[in-house]
């Protein structure tokens, strides 16, 4: 089954790299020009009907965003994925959501959580996970979670004791608040 | 009279009658039927005959101006805060807190996420923490004891704590919340 | 000429509500904004992002093993799942070998997992239609299957028992007589929840014809699980992409043709029967001897090979997936997670909702049993 969907890919799309190919399971790399075109082929000439998964990689030393489509085939249960590569800046990846009514949630989520764009998405930039998010998109390698966290939220107090006892009930929690000192002195 | 002003500062109670008062708060807890977090999966299991939590008088109420204690049981997301807020806020008084799990304390092992909040103290009276990831039921139930002492002897006093220093924690809760769009005394 | 107004929103002619996220008929902590018109609804919008963590920036910046306390919790009723499916990630990526033993103890908890999910959904299910009864009896059967949990794990809810190249630990002394003890106890009582749920004729006024999913749906949406196999689908990876020892064990993919809430009902009571039956054969076929685990290396200086790879793995609301990227360093590149409950909550859901009773919205959200966590991780 799955070497029949490779050799068609194969004459298809003479470029195509091999990423991991498994029983029932095959990954393959083309070119963004023909991304769209394979996952067209997949669909209606190859029988990958549905589609699983939207995901993408920023590999930012290479100053490139890979996007990944998983599709499967329900029927004799494979799955395909198929990756392209796309530029890192202003990234434009055409949209699914007409095809696939399940990738326009997968391409808002990507949207906001990479700031890849998906012309064609009627959704596009509806609020999904975050909400009134200011800084630059967070799954970016260049987003630094924990400098983010420390400055937002306040860092991380250290234990005064090493016996859990001590925190259980009353006295838990941090106390340079200005609740903590209350339950501090109620102790 | 509350809608769009300040809250009254509450006068200190003190006699026989205040007593006799907190007695009976203390014996019918209702909590808000509201799971913020992870934690909510372990208080269902209170509900039932094996942990029985209404030997003690607590009880699940859908909705918050029916009830006493608003439970967070675990990490607080942003984007839930404001919520959590809304909701805190239309509790009528007396209320209180019980924070469940290690993330509410001092941020667990979600201290570097973007998305939760570190130390709950700074944006809420929190009156009992429980301690654990995720706490068990008897852990839970233990909280809801000591909560009850703790009315009983007039120190369950989180809410007049957050009513006398409004301002310290309206500024935390906007440094967080950016698109701040909730009425600013929403009791 | 003024802007064109959707008829489904026209706030002439429609009620604008929000579902959600503090009410008791929303199952976790999601909202759904929805447009009635008298009580029909014409319109919804699932909002999301309420339990956000930032699971997938994390688990960037811990090491390999460190991210199976962080992978459990994405799933609260069923940690197991995910800890399985991170752990296939990886033996594929490095090329471990699982002992034999391992293998069915690894089966065991999975179908363990999936019993005390069932049995709580199944509860559940009433349990939107105010028979508070089921629910209660379910999550009481499901507190035994926890103790069980807390015997060969050490914790009740998030176990963190599953490890690259095998398991923690083998089953304590005399394991196999207290499941099967849990089990009969389960069984003795499974014919009143029977009673109390399926013949009761509220439920099924309330369930019969609601929440039609409709056959075509499944290959369009993706459908996966107890939803698509209420729809007539007879996909279950157990046997279609067997993993572990599934292709050792006898068992029939349960189906039923109803689409609506009650053959959901039904898929999950029958799945219930065929974990017991699951388990009791794991128990009875399972080696008595072999390790348990293989030797890892190193593991704070464990670098994973480069690659990628999706594995897959069936819960009890249908297909886990875990698309994990490594590129050679202590930490992984890039995991995404994709829940089954993501398509079912939020492009599903809204599509069903149209033309649903107000009443109904909240017993057709439970009958898809969407758990939040796994769709924001």
């Amino acid at each position: 089954m799955i070497d029949k969907t490779k050799k068609e890919l194969e004459i298809r799309f003479p470029l195509l790299k091999l990423v991991r190919e498994m029983h029932n399971y095959l990954h393959v790399e083309v070119e963004k020009a023909s991304a769209m075109d394979a996952i067209l082929m997949a669909k209606t000439s190859l029988g990958f009907k549905t589609l699983q998964l939207i995901s993408s990689v920023d590999r930012m030393e290479e100053n490139l965003f890979q996007m990944t489509w998983i599709l499967e085939n329900y029927n004799n249960e494979t799955t395909l994925l198929i990756s392209a590569r796309y530029p890192r800046e202003n990234c434009i990846v055409p949209s699914l959501s007409d095809i696939w009514p399940a990738a326009s949630a997968f391409e808002r989520e990507i949207f906001e959580m990479f700031g890849i764009s998906f012309p064609g998405n009627p959704r596009e930039g509806e609020d999904f996970l975050l909400e009134g998010w200011k800084d630059i998109p967070p799954m970016r390698r260049d987003f630094l979670t924990e400098e983010y966290s420390m400055k937002l939220y306040g860092e991380r107090q250290p234990r005064e004791h090493l016996d859990p006892r001590q925190y259980i009930g009353d006295m838990v929690g941090e106390w340079n608040t200005p609740m903590g000192q209350k339950r501090k002195e109620e102790k | 009279m509350y809608c769009n002003q300040r809250p009254e500062k509450p006068g200190v109670k003190k006699g026989m009658l205040e007593k006799i008062n907190n007695m009976a708060r203390a014996n019918s807890l209702w909590v808000t039927a509201y799971g913020t977090g992870c934690g909510a999966i372990e208080l269902r299991p209170l509900g039932t005959s094996r942990f029985d939590m209404e030997r003690f008088g607590i009880a699940m109420r859908p909705t918050p101006r029916q009830a006493d204690v608003l439970i967070i049981s675990g990490y607080l997301a942003t984007k839930t805060l404001k919520r959590v807020i809304r909701v805190y806020e239309q509790i009528q008084d007396p209320k209180y807190i019980i924070a469940l799990g290690s993330c509410t304390i001092n941020g667990g092992m979600y201290f570097d996420s973007y998305n939760t909040l570190n130390v709950l103290d700074k944006y809420l009276p929190v009156d009992v923490y429980v301690m654990g990831c995720m706490p068990r039921p008897e852990a839970v139930i233990d909280g809801f004891s000591l909560l009850m002492q703790k009315i009983k002897d007039g120190r369950a006093q989180g809410w007049k704590h957050y009513k006398e220093n409004l301002d310290y924690y309206r500024e935390n809760q906007k440094k967080i919340i950016t698109d701040w769009d909730l009425p600013d005394y929403n009791w | 000429m003024g802007a064109v107004i959707d008829p489904a929103t026209d706030p002439k002619k429609t009620t604008h509500l929000y579902f959600g996220p503090q009410h008791p008929g929303v199952t976790g902590n999601m909202s759904i904004e929805m447009w009635f018109d008298g009580d029909q609804v014409t319109k919804a919008i699932t909002h999301v992002g309420y339990l956000h963590r930032a699971f997938e920036k994390l688990m960037e910046k811990r090491l390999w093993i460190q991210n199976f306390p962080l992978v459990c919790r994405i799933c609260v009723p069923e940690p197991d799942i995910n800890e399985e499916c991170y752990a296939m990630a990886i033996e594929e990526l490095a090329g471990i070998e699982v002992p034999e033993k391992a293998k069915w103890i690894r089966t065991l908890v999975l179908e363990l997992a999936r019993f005390a999910v069932n049995l709580m959904a199944f509860g559940g299910q009433s349990g939107t239609l105010g028979l508070h009864t089921a629910g209660m009896w379910g999550i009481t059967f499901r507190d035994f299957v926890l103790d069980l949990f807390e015997e060969l794990t050490g914790a009740r809810i998030y176990h963190i028992f599953i490890q690259p190249g095998g398991v923690r630990r083998d089953l304590p002394e005399g394991f196999e007589g207290r499941v099967e003890a849990v089990l009969k106890k389960i069984e003795e009582r499974l014919p009143e929840l029977d009673r109390l749920v399926l013949n009761n004729a509220i439920f099924k006024l309330r369930t019969q014809g609601v929440g039609i999913v409709k056959p075509e749906w499944i290959e369009e949406y993706g459908l996966v699980g107890p939803v698509a196999r209420a729809s007539g689908s007879t996909r279950d990876l157990r046997k279609d992409a067997p993993y572990e020892v599934y292709n050792q064990l006898e068992f029939d993919v349960v189906t039923e043709t109803g689409n609506d809430i009650f053959a959901r009902a039904m898929v999950r009571r029958r799945e219930i029967s065929q974990s017991m039956s699951l388990i009791r054969q794991i128990l009875k076929k399972m080696p008595k001897n072999g390790p348990v685990a293989t030797k890892l290396p190193n593991l704070t200086t464990w670098r994973v090979p480069a690659g990628e790879v999706y594995t897959r793995v069936e819960s009890s609301r249908g297909e886990y997936g875990y698309y994990v990227v490594s590129d050679g360093s202590l930490t992984p590149r890039r995991i995404h997670v994709r829940g089954p409950s993501y398509v079912h909550a939020v492009p599903l859901l809204e599509r069903m909702l149209v033309g649903a009773n107000i009443a109904d919205v909240s017993n057709i959200m439970v009958s898809l049993t969407t758990c939040p966590p796994e769709i924001e991780r």
